[in-house]
């Protein structure tokens, strides 16, 4: 056991003292969070789907209606001239009140930028329709009277019906942020990369150097030799995994659910992708080979396995698809840890299909493991 | 044949002899722009789909105003964004734990009899904390349904009253004259609903805009010729750095000083590995532009000017990475920032995420890298224009770069 903490340990620092490390570590993953992150939180300027009204009614209806629109989620800002920026814009027209109080049918023209956010976007839609609706119901209710006199004596419109949104009992008490979303899948896609390449790298440049076969010379059995590079590629992967999930608590107040079974997920997780790291590392002969598999491999499991973008987005049939993949078994364990609370009752499958992965990767690593060309 | 034809053709002939690796990061690009564009396909009417959203509705009323809303959900349009299961609330409750659904909608209890004698009352959207988009789309719908509902209540008030009413007693004890004064509201009411709603008194045209230089998606819009481009530069470095690398691996294994016991001068090496790192990149390129086609039927624009944009992107790449390895010490140093470099490259360029989607000052940064003028160029060519900002930037780097490893990195050989 001793010796196979030694080799293990030595390829950990090894690997700590690459000039690339902390790069590729650190630095390239927390690029990835603050993209990504920022991305599904939306635009900061458009959060809260801001709307440019260009009022340019010369009666009441025009401000009426744009009281229609005010409500929580929009952000709005009322012009009479032409701005030279926005992200939406409706343009009342001057003869808005006019067309109402005549009865005669407008179409209201609504702006979009190309590059603006489509969230935003769709949520200012179902304002405008709901302002909509709110003045047809008054005017419904109104009747078929004179228009002119209904500041007089119109019904004003209630919200009888509101909406109340809560999550479901028993689950986690905060909606969760973009970056509770977006850092574990991060961190299963970098354990994949750094775990693979790193690791498989160095199996291939160990055994062609005959560092493998000089450690056999030593009192290392092969089974130590296997151990103490499993374990390498072990500590690889969970030392990628605690710089992230560090960070995380750190700069962006990540939620990991019960912190136990998150650890465990990655543990089991990062023993599967070990395991697969010395399989690529003992088939494949040159380095950019191997980089090229890895970064195949691990792009595409992160891709399946919801690494990517919210699994709830994907067509069904990639959804199902996604299973083949090691990271959808992680991410999965996440979700349900991170944001339904779950316990071990619930993820335990997913810890048995995690290990039957790394079941099978280990075998496949035995099978093809070679101390010397 | 000259000392730096031989050595290009000795370079092209080593890596068609193991071209395991240069096949794999031609797969990846491919394989890659295959996985994001099934997901994220628009389709025919060129509008990005949401696969339906499981809603769960639990009915706590049964009553007039929820068989209308239900009723509501039946509808096609609807139908086809939502997929609807009824349910009770203790189940409902369960499977939103298990995340089942993205959203379950709770009709209150007594939600008709509120309705008609208007008081307020609240429908109730449980969200999935599991799912970041489709739970707001299905609070957004509620939120709508609130608002027409509110609005149908208060039109028709004394309406729901009367049919309240009208429900508990016997059809015997109604008379004409009960109903008279009733049918003549209701009467009006649908007269100007008639005015109100047909045509629609109030609608919204939309139409989207772009700013000076921004671009629309055109008709017949292509995914994958939106995503191809930019894997296709990525992975384009990664095939280049190698052949540029090889020069410090050769000066490491002592290759280099041998070679220059023949009447080799340093500028030919560099030319030769550039002109090498060029030729592999174009030859990398078109075959994989050619698979594009065949696997994603991108059309490419004019192929004169794409095979224009690939020499001068070629070029740019190759003469960037001779540049760099004049400032690497060693092949240790070459090895560990190459990729790294490509990485930020490709992150702050385009190709990781569309140009678009980059924070602003992030796009700033991407001006500075070989795919950001990649990729807008190929767009413009695919659009139907000349990419001639893309062209100009691309070779004057490529020639600054080369200018600057002709210098820089024979002294480093001798070094």
């Amino acid at each position: 056991m001793k010796k196979i903490w030694h080799i293990g340990r030595l390829d950990l620092k090894l690997m700590v003292r690459d000039k690339a490390f902390f790069f590729w570590i650190l630095a390239f993953p927390l690029v990835f969070i603050l993209i990504f992150g920022n991305l599904y939180q939306g635009s900061k300027t458009d959060a809260k789907a801001s709307l440019t009204v260009l009022n340019q009614d010369t009666g009441k209806w025009g401000d009426y209606f744009i009281a229609k629109l005010k409500s929580p989620g929009i952000e709005l800002s009322v012009v009479t001239t032409p701005p030279g920026e926005y992200f939406r814009m409706l343009v009342i027209p001057a003869d808005f009140s006019q067309q109402i109080e005549r009865k005669a049918s407008q179409k209201l023209q609504f702006k979009k930028d190309s590059q603006a956010d489509l969230k935003a976007g769709a949520m200012a839609d179902t304002k405008i329709a709901q302002a909509i609706v709110k003045l047809l119901a008054e005017l419904v209710m109104y009747g078929d009277r004179d228009l002119k006199d209904f500041f007089d004596s119109r019904s004003p419109y209630r919200d009888l019906v509101t909406v109340r949104s809560r999550l479901p009992e028993g689950t986690i008490a905060k909606v969760p942020s973009g970056f509770d979303h977006t850092i574990p899948g991060i961190l299963v896609q970098f354990v994949m990369m750094m775990v693979l390449i790193y690791g498989g790298i160095s199996v291939m440049e160990d055994r062609k150097k005959r560092v493998l076969a000089r450690i056999l010379y030593s009192s290392a059995s092969y089974a130590e030799l296997f151990g103490g590079k499993f374990l390498g590629r072990l500590l690889m992967g969970l030392l990628q995994s605690a710089i992230l999930v560090g960070a995380g608590l750190l700069f962006f107040r990540l939620n990991l659910g019960n912190i136990w079974i998150s650890a465990l997920n990655i543990l089991v997780f990062a023993a599967a992708m070990a395991s697969l790291s010395i399989f690529v590392g003992s088939v494949l002969r040159r380095e950019e080979v191997i980089v090229g598999v890895s970064v195949l491999a691990a792009n595409m499991f992160a891709a399946l396995g919801g690494c990517w973008w919210p699994i709830e987005i994907v067509p069904p049939a990639f959804r199902a698809l996604g299973m083949v993949s090691p990271a959808w078994w992680a991410m999965d364990t996440f979700h349900q840890v991170i944001f339904f609370a779950k316990g071990l009752e619930t993820v335990w499958p997913n810890f048995l299909a995690l290990l039957a992965f790394a079941a099978v990767f280990t075998a496949l690593a035995l099978r093809f493991f070679k101390v010397s060309e | 044949m000259s000392r730096t034809t031989l050595i290009i053709r000795n370079d092209i002939k080593r890596r068609l002899k193991a071209p395991m690796a240069t096949i794999l990061f031609l797969i990846i690009p491919l394989a890659m722009t295959a996985v994001i564009g099934m997901v994220f396909d628009p389709g025919a009417d060129n509008r990005t789909k949401l696969p339906p959203i499981r809603l769960l509705v639990v009915d706590n009323d049964k009553d007039l105003a929820a068989k209308f809303l239900l009723g509501a959900l039946d509808q096609k349009e609807l139908k086809d964004m939502f997929q609807v299961t009824l349910t009770d609330a203790a189940a409902g409750e369960a499977l939103m734990r298990k995340g089942k659904a993205s959203a379950m909608l709770v009709i209150p209890e007594r939600f008709s009899d509120d309705l008609a004698d208007q008081k307020p009352t609240a429908l109730e959207v449980v969200r999935n904390p599991g799912e970041e988009f489709l739970p707001g789309v299905a609070e957004e719908f509620a939120a709508t349904l609130a608002v027409g509902f509110s609005g149908l209540a208060q039109v028709f008030a004394g309406e729901l009253k009367v049919i309240r009413s009208v429900r508990n007693l016997s059809l015997e004890s109604v008379t004409i004259a009960d109903m008279t004064p009733f049918l003549e509201t209701a009467r009006a009411k649908i007269i100007a609903l008639k005015t109100y709603l047909s045509p629609m008194l109030l609608s919204v045209a939309a139409t989207t805009t772009k700013k000076p230089g921004q671009e629309n998606r055109p008709s017949g819009f292509n995914i994958f010729s939106y995503i191809f481009p930019g894997m296709l530069i990525m992975f384009l470095l990664f095939i280049v750095e190698p052949s540029l690398r090889e020069i410090q691996n050769e000066r490491a294994d002592g290759k280099t000083r041998r070679m220059m016991f023949s009447p080799l001068t340093g500028r030919e090496l560099v030319t030769a590995r550039i002109f090498s790192g060029w030729l592999l990149g174009v030859l990398v390129s078109l075959l994989a532009m050619a698979a594009g086609t065949l696997l994603f039927g991108i059309d490419w624009g004019n192929l004169l000017l794409q095979l224009a944009l690939v020499a001068a992107a070629c070029f740019c790449c190759a003469a960037l990475f001779a540049m760099l390895n004049a400032f690497f010490r060693n092949k240790n140093q070459a090895g560990a920032f190459a990729s790294p470099i490509i990485l930020v490259f490709s992150a702050f360029g385009g190709s990781m995420l569309p140009l678009e989607q980059l924070p602003a000052g992030m796009r700033w940064i991407g001006g500075f890298t070989v795919n950001h003028w990649f990729i807008t160029g190929c767009r413009k060519i695919m659009d139907g224009h000349a990419p001639v900002a893309s062209l100009a930037v691309l070779a004057a780097a490529g020639l600054f770069f080369a200018a600057i490893a002709m210098v820089a990195l024979p002294r480093r050989l001798d070094a």
